[in-house]
């Protein structure tokens, strides 16, 4: 494995080309939050991930650069966010065309 | 029940609570150079990842291998995730899931391209021959061997369109019948047309839940559920 390549800043460009893919060729990249709803369930305190909280910052500068006046439960925007964060983080593979097929 | 929030996702991912996907959804052979090329992009910076790992990360609240990691996902049950994309992850090392519409596999050859235009599943012409379109219960019972299957509804459904006791048996809990009889294997996790999450609606969740799935995979999140 190679190191990842820093990450763009995200624009409505990134969440252009992370939403409109040639679904018969290209894949969509997601990040997906792990989440326990189990009655009860409880989790020993994990250490905060190094990677995890630079996403999740990345999460609201996109959503400040995207949607800023998008409410926080709105969940097309919670995908948007998660789309173009996603994009940049793995999905980017520097020679996209934009969906174009 | 967690918020449906984008802070609830961020405090989530935040504590290193997340996994990486790639959705596709129908591979036609005339694309599978790209695809494989695509992978192997995948792989030069991620690992494979296993399910049982996800199993595990929710059961002690850390990752065992804490070296990035992904996860193709191939919906709806096309007869070329099976033929086309399983053989390449194979090839590649990688675990794949595959969410499928018990439908599609049931429904006669003839009817099938109907079927998918009637449901939501996208097709390419060179799909349009008139022969199967979608995976066969032994292709299914193949691909459990080496990756994850589990139901995607029989018919394509949303919540909403879910709403007698019929519907609730023939989308949720028949399809987990019939795929664990096909598979030999417990089916871990349900997802929904439109990726609804948990939380939407408590008698859809808690038929999700009774028929035995232990997940339900959303757009934007796993629910671990049992």
């Amino acid at each position: 494995m190679t190191e990842p390549r820093p990450h763009p800043a995200v624009t409505l460009e990134t969440l252009r080309r992370a939403q409109d893919r040639a679904f018969n060729k290209e894949g969509i990249p997601m990040i997906l939050a792990l989440v326990d709803e189990r009655s009860g369930a409880t989790r020993p305190p994990a250490p905060t991930s190094g990677e995890g909280a630079g996403l999740a910052d990345r999460m609201g500068v996109a959503k400040t650069a995207l949607l800023p006046t998008a409410r926080d439960d709105d969940m097309g925007g919670v995908i948007s966010v998660l789309q173009a964060v996603s994009f940049t983080d793995f999905g980017d593979h520097g020679d996209d065309d934009g969906g174009a097929t | 029940m967690t918020h449906l929030t984008l802070s609830a996702h961020r405090d989530a991912i935040a504590r290193g609570d997340f996994l990486r996907v790639v959705n596709y959804h129908n591979t036609p052979a005339s694309s599978a150079k790209e695809l494989r090329v695509e992978l192997e992009r995948y792989l030069e910076t991620h690992r494979p990842l296993s399910f049982d790992e996800i199993d595990l990360a929710f059961e002690t609240g850390r990752w065992a291998d804490p070296r990035p990691a992904f996860v193709p996902v191939f919906y709806e049950g096309y007869r070329n995730s099976a033929t086309v994309a399983a053989p390449i992850c194979d090839e590649l090392g990688i675990t794949a899931w595959f969410p499928v519409c018990t439908g599609f596999v049931d429904c006669p050859v003839g009817e099938q391209e109907a079927f998918a235009r009637s449901h939501f599943i996208g097709l390419v012409p060179e799909e349009m021959t008139g022969e199967r379109i979608a995976m066969s219960w032994d292709e299914i019972a193949d691909l459990a061997q080496r990756h994850v299957v589990f139901p995607h509804t029989a018919s394509h459904y949303g919540i909403a369109d879910v709403a007698t006791d019929e519907e609730f048996d023939r989308e949720i809990a028949e399809p987990k019948r019939r795929m664990d009889a096909a598979t030999g294997r417990s089916a871990p996790a349900f997802v929904w047309l439109h990726g609804s999450a948990w939380g939407m609606s408590p008698r859809h969740d808690e038929a999700v839940r009774a028929a035995g799935y232990r997940y339900l995979v959303s757009n934007t999140m796993v629910h671990r559920i049992a």
